[in-house]
């Protein structure tokens, strides 16, 4: 990869360049935060990084309208703190956002287990500006919360990796923050059990923000204790705690006080009637850390599978996969989002055997994708997994959006 | 019809009756006029329908009209008010009624896989006998269909709380304009690749035709509290409204009425509205019930100190229906007011309500016209309608000028043209106010990596040089478009 | 504006709200089989568009005219008087067919004369009564009948008694202190297959106070006639009611016929061309009750015979949609000591009889008695009720088919029942006037 990267002012310059690049048949890779490198396959060795870095900033905030309309290269974590001086936050919790912009996150579908309460980022995505590789900025959608004025070709460049254009601006839906959180954790001798109450919980009415089961290493829970992660507030002891002494369930609430004091009510409740041991109600500050914490959890590893399923068959995954490997696992059980975090002691034949084997299992029942893999698994497997059925389709939107193949080439599913 | 028209037609016809039986193809003068409208005033007749019983139909029935390079259309209840399913263009047009069905309710995955032809509500019922919902909920929800919802990307008064059509539709399998069957998205979320299924939703038909959809379904709220607040003026209840948003209160539905619609709808329903207030806020809080009186003890202060006169609390199941019974049939109401109306669906930023209203009140004045709002407030999605007589010519063209003003006025607010109802054949000259012709060109190219030939719904969404149809002012006295839902 | 009348066509906004009402569009889903199609093939018709009449017959003539989407209409469009109006038009342009000269011959030589008619029940009594019916029912006899008329032989209603057929005329003394005096139409099918509902009708009616007046001059009622386009009969027999009652000098004109309450109560609209009889007409119109509306009206006297059953009501089309009448009967039927009364899913959908739709379009009338049957029977009912003969034929061999012994009776047979349970002592022959 080139090393002098462009740094483009604005958009119309971003277009300008992707222009010329095409005219010169020179492959452009976005850049944002350079946090997710290792998510898909790698880029084309010539092509060129095109930073957002100068494409910073709120470009319009009204808070009363609970939307906010930024450039692509504010920083994820900035922008939650001017909104939390108003009293909103924009809804998702990805993992590794520390460093993170708006337009990488985008682009990388990078959403966390608030999903299923709060939606992801197709949801709250209200229009877009992007640069296209014939010199165009093109918008789609606007900053209204309901829009069915034209076609909501912002969707399509959310997860896309940059392979369609280089995001320059969005328009955001956002909400007021909660006025509580909290967690509770409990754990259980047995996963199958563990698994049952987070069923128990998600189909509830009680809706919980997030509902995860945890599955650590004995020895090192996720890092939490030895330090990798974080100093080790009271918070994240709690929840290596929680790890240690086997599957571990954490509900999560954020809302009005009584919903979230009812929620945990409950759930105690849920717990001790599966026989589950119950751990710790966290609020205020070690609520925070714990939250953080948990947040990140999913790609804390060497090797991480992502498996997106429908919530049963998560549920059937976590209660079995676990069983059969012992290896660490974050599954959100509410959207069916399941990570498994493979350690170096896991060698790069036993990965790529679990991830082949996982696939075919699944069919087209889930989609599984190597977030992060070591370069000998890479070879031996497509981090993307089998071509769907619409593939087809999307080389044909690929091409009618950039056709000259500038953007992020080869990085996307099914080499596009 | 030219004659080698008449030939394509006539083959097109021997084609689909060797497919799907004579009984279900029609092209006699008052069958192609029985397909020639929708809820709109956009007019034109196709050559031929037909209604398939399976993905494997419909998909023959494309095939046969591209085979003969004569468009297609897809039809759902043909409740659309921006003329989505009026064949403009001719051709042939695809009624998904016959494919009704609820093909798998799946609660622990949380899905619903349908066919197009399924109405919304009924749906929705079948879910809550289970304890789950379809959240959606247009006000049309006891006809519209969900292939209908799919291609207009529908909302509705809980759409507030709960997102639109997009937000909860999973996947969809799709008969692709050159007759082929793909699926689009999955069962679950974060499908492989591009997300196909977001910009399908909203397509408005010229992407290709869905023929299953997998809707994501929801645990229905465990409590319910419904309030009224009545105002004397307007602008204390458009304060009202952004005054909850501003307090981090997101309400499942929040829904203003202005002072006409409450006195039609009580002479004509008898919702209970005060009928001397200028504006009622029909405001509806749902969740656990330890949350809802905290909730509504907020909303209740709130609008006292920015004016209410009044905030009642619906007391019982059957009161809070009568509140919204009122709502949803305020258009209906409307209706006995004053001959005819025309709808808009303006979007705009929500601080920008009380502003654009303001417009609205004065293009009525400039145009001395009657006025009344009965919309989403707490979306910004304004309804406002303009009361008119058609057998006044003078009258009906100020109606156009005043709802051009309206649409200019949204627009320059910071907001949009449509938030529910749809582009199609109603709206689509007015696209280049709120996107250049790069923005538009873009939106075409993607468009055409579904649809190279232009066949799927033509002359929709986009600017189209009018005239060339049989589009016209339904002469029997119809309405102009767009007039029913909101 | 009389008929054809067409105006109403222009308040339709297409907006489609009609269509999950509409029983014919259920069963085939297409615009043409909907009201809103059918309202825009009128309008195609009105304007001249469309003058293709065998074809518009053909989907127009599917219309069961239940009006469940007047009842669903946001704009109040009158969808009844449109589809009148259009069957008006197109019997007028139709080439005459076999079939439609024999309906023609009914409804113009048969139906308004009383005599004739009972003449034609009178044949089908002795059918029924002398043992042909069952023959023809029981034996291999059938199988050499084309199966269309081994049908319609089956949809047959049970006749009343020779002896009841003649319809009672006079006056009959109300039981009690008397609160107003009520002319009775006896109607034409009623009196012939259902005679002891009229008299239980009446004799309910006694019991509430009121003197029962039946006009000699009193005639088919004209709603076959005016459903199917037979206007100028329609508003020959219009103009022979309005004075047949006017001469007895009543307070009310009471129906126990859904159907022809409906169309009672539009003989104001009927004849608001005549400028002699547009006055008469609005006033006759004005005092048109059926029986359960009036009951109500008046204050219902409570029976108190116990009659421990469970019934199902099953509101008549003409009544729910045509007269916007559905709680009076349930109220009435609540009032009865000891009846349990069960509610059907779609009681008010229309159960396919539609005057004389179930013989013209047999098919489409069973697929939508099979749906109402199983609707009805899954309320576990002793008796269904409902309040029009037409209906209750329709129910009767839909229970027949469906192999089911439940009865099917009127609103009036089980409130008489109640009565007379209650009023055993009192003196009946203190009446004059019984039928004769």
């Amino acid at each position: 990869m080139s090393a002098s990267g462009l740094a483009p002012v604005d958009l119309a310059q971003a277009a300008r360049m992707a222009q010329e690049a095409s005219v010169a048949g020179q492959a452009l890779a976005p850049r944002g935060g350079n946090t997710r490198g290792w998510l898909g396959r790698p880029s084309r060795p010539d092509a060129v990084e095109i930073s957002t870095q100068r494409l910073s900033g709120v470009l319009h905030y009204e808070p009363d309208d609970l939307t906010v309309t930024v450039q692509a290269g504010t920083g994820f974590r900035d922008l939650q703190r001017q909104l939390g001086a108003h009293g909103q936050w924009l809804p998702v919790n990805p993992p590794a956002a520390a460093g993170a912009t708006i337009g990488g996150l985008l682009a990388a579908n990078a959403c966390g287990s608030l999903r299923g309460r709060f939606g992801a980022w197709r949801d709250l995505v209200l229009g877009m500006s992007v640069a296209l590789s014939d010199g165009r900025v093109v918008k789609s959608g606007g900053r209204v919360v309901k829009n069915v004025t034209g076609y909501d070709v912002h969707k399509l460049h959310v997860g896309a990796l940059g392979t369609l254009g280089l995001i320059g601006q969005a328009s955001l839906k956002i909400l007021p923050l909660p006025q509580e959180r909290r967690i509770v954790l409990a754990s259980f001798a047995s996963t199958a059990d563990a698994v049952r109450v987070a069923c128990d919980i998600a189909g509830s009415r009680l809706e919980p923000a997030a509902v995860e089961i945890l599955r650590g290493r004995a020895d090192d829970p996720f890092g939490l204790r030895s330090g990798s992660m974080r100093a080790g507030a009271p918070g994240e002891w709690a929840l290596a705690a929680a790890v240690e002494a086997g599957a571990c369930l954490a509900v999560r609430f954020a809302g009005a006080e009584p919903c979230c004091a009812r929620g945990v009510r409950d759930v105690r409740a849920l717990v001790a009637a599966s026989g589950g041991a119950h751990f710790a109600e966290l609020l205020a500050a070690d609520c925070d850390a714990a939250w953080a914490a948990l947040d990140d959890l999913p790609v804390g590893a060497g090797a991480v599978l992502r498996i997106a399923a429908t919530p049963g068959t998560a549920a059937r995954l976590v209660s079995e996969e676990v069983a059969g490997t012992g290896g660490r696992m974050v599954a959100d059980v509410v959207s069916g989002v399941v990570h498994l975090l493979w350690d170096e002691g896991v060698g790069p034949e036993d990965v790529v055997g679990r991830v082949e084997r996982l696939r075919s299992g699944f069919g087209e029942a889930a989609s599984c994708v190597l977030l992060k893999a070591p370069p000998q698994v890479r070879e031996r497997v497509d981090v993307w997994g089998p071509r769907p059925v619409s593939y087809p389709l999307m080389l044909a939107v690929k091409r009618a959006l950039d056709p000259g193949n500038v953007w992020n080439p080869g990085r996307f599913v099914g080499e596009i | 019809m030219s004659p080698p028209a008449a030939d394509r037609v006539r083959r097109l016809v021997e084609s689909l009756e060797g497919v799907l039986g004579k009984r279900w193809v029609f092209h006699r003068d008052e069958e192609r006029l029985a397909y020639s409208y929708d809820a709109s005033l956009a007019r034109a007749r196709p050559d031929v329908v037909c209604l398939p019983g399976s993905t494997a139909e419909v998909a023959a029935a494309v095939r046969a009209a591209v085979r003969e390079g004569l468009p297609f259309v897809a039809r759902g209840a043909g409740t659309g008010i921006a003329g989505g399913s009026v064949p403009v263009a001719g051709g042939l047009v695809i009624g998904l009624a016959r494919l009704n069905r609820i093909l798998e309710i799946d609660l622990a995955d949380r899905y619903a896989v349908v066919e197009p032809g399924v109405v919304n509500l009924t749906l929705d019922q079948a879910l809550g006998q289970q304890g789950y919902c379809y959240r959606p909920d247009p006000s049309s929800q006891k006809v519209c269909t969900l292939g209908g919802n799919v291609a207009n990307n529908s909302g509705g008064p809980h759409c507030l709380a709960y997102g639109v059509t997009a937000n909860h539709i999973l996947g969809v399998e799709v008969v692709l304009p050159d007759g082929s069957v793909t699926e689009l998205g999955a069962r679950h979320v974060d499908p492989l690749g591009y997300d196909l299924t977001g910009v399908f939703v909203g397509s408005e038909g010229t992407m290709g035709i869905a023929t299953k959809v997998v809707c994501r379904i929801a645990r229905s709220a465990e409590g319910v509290r419904t309030m009224l607040a009545s105002y004397a003026r307007m602008e204390d209840a458009a304060a009202s409204v952004s005054a909850i948003i501003a307090a981090g209160i997101v309400p499942a539905a929040l829904e203003m009425m202005d002072g006409p619609i409450i006195r039609a709808v009580e002479e004509f329903i008898g919702a209970g509205y005060p009928v001397d207030a200028a504006a009622v806020l029909l405001i509806e809080v749902e969740g656990l019930s330890e949350g809802l009186d905290g909730a509504v003890r907020s909303i209740e202060s709130l609008c006292k100190a920015r004016g209410a006169r009044q905030v009642r609390v619906a007391g019982s199941e059957a009161e809070r229906q009568r509140l919204w019974a009122g709502r949803k049939g305020a258009l209906g109401a409307v209706a006995r007011l004053k001959p005819r109306y025309y709808l808009h669906d303006g979007v705009v930023p929500r601080t920008r309500l009380l502003s654009v209203l303001q417009a609205i009140a004065d293009a009525a004045a400039r145009h001395r016209l009657t006025i009344v709002n009965v919309f989403h407030a707490g979306d910004g999605n304004l309804h406002p309608l303009i009361l008119f007589d058609p057998a006044d010519a003078d009258e009906t063209h100020r109606v156009h000028v005043a709802g051009e003003e309206i649409m200019r006025a949204c627009v320059a607010s910071g907001g949009t043209l449509s938030g529910e109802h749809g582009i199609g054949l109603e709206k689509n000259d007015m696209m280049d106010w709120v996107y250049s012709p790069e923005d538009l060109e873009a939106m075409q190219r993607v468009r055409s990596a579904f649809d190279p030939e232009g066949l799927a719904n033509p002359q929709k969404v986009f600017p189209a040089r009018r005239g060339c149809a049989e589009l016209r002012a339904d002469g029997h006295g119809g309405r102009p478009a767009g007039e029913m839902w909101i | 504006m009389a008929y054809p009348d067409f105006t109403p066509a222009r308040d339709c906004v297409s907006c489609g709200l009609c269509l999950p009402h509409c029983p014919t569009y259920r069963e085939r889903p297409f615009e043409m089989a909907s009201p809103r199609g059918r309202i825009q093939l009128i309008k195609g018709l009105a304007t001249g568009e469309l003058t293709g009449y065998e074809a518009l017959d053909e989907h127009l003539s599917l219309c069961l005219a239940c009006r469940a989407c007047e009842s669903a209409c946001p704009s109040a469009v009158k969808f009844g008087s449109l589809i009148e109006s259009a069957r008006a038009v197109l019997n007028d342009r139709l080439a005459p067919s076999w079939g439609r000269r024999l309906g023609a011959f009914f409804m113009r030589h048969v139906f308004p004369h009383q005599r004739r008619l009972a003449a034609v029940a009178a044949l089908m009594r002795a059918y029924q009564a002398s043992g042909l019916q069952r023959l023809f029912r029981e034996t291999p006899l059938r199988g050499c009948f084309p199966e269309r008329i081994v049908e319609l032989e089956s949809m047959m209603p049970e006749m009343s008694p020779l002896g009841e057929m003649p319809a009672p005329r006079g006056e009959l003394e109300p039981y009690g202190v008397e609160r107003g005096r009520v002319g009775f139409l006896t109607g034409c099918v009623m009196q012939l297959a259902m005679a002891s509902t009229n008299a239980a009708s009446m004799d309910v009616l006694r019991f509430n106070g009121l003197r029962v007046v039946l006009p000699r001059e009193q005639r088919c009622c004209g709603a076959l006639h005016l459903h199917n386009g037979f206007i100028p009969e329609a508003r020959a027999l219009a103009r022979a009611n309005i004075a047949a009652f006017e001469e007895a000098g009543v307070d009310w004109i009471v129906t126990n016929q859904a159907g022809c309450g409906s169309t009672l109560k539009e003989y104001g609209k009927l004849l608001d061309d005549e400028p002699d009889w547009a006055g008469r007409a609005e006033a006759f119109r004005g005092r048109v009750r059926d029986i359960n509306e009036l009951l109500v009206e008046l204050g219902l006297r409570p029976p108190s015979g116990r009659l421990a059953l469970r019934a199902v009501y099953d509101d008549p089309c003409h009544l729910v949609h045509g007269q916007k009448i559905k709680a009076q009967p349930r109220q009435l039927l609540r009032a009865i000591p000891g009846l349990e009364l069960a509610e059907a899913r779609e009681a008010d959908w229309c159960c396919g009889s539609a005057g004389i739709y179930n013989v013209t379009h047999t098919e489409m009338s069973l697929a939508i008695l099979q749906r109402k049957m199983d609707d009805l029977l899954s309320t576990r009912p002793d008796v269904i009720v409902t309040s029009n003969p037409g209906c209750a034929f329709q129910l009767r061999y839909g229970a027949r088919r469906a192999g089911h012994a439940v009865q099917v009776v009127h609103v009036m047979d089980l409130l008489a029942r109640s009565y007379r349970g209650e009023g055993a002592g009192l003196d009946r022959s203190a009446t004059k006037g019984e039928p004769s």
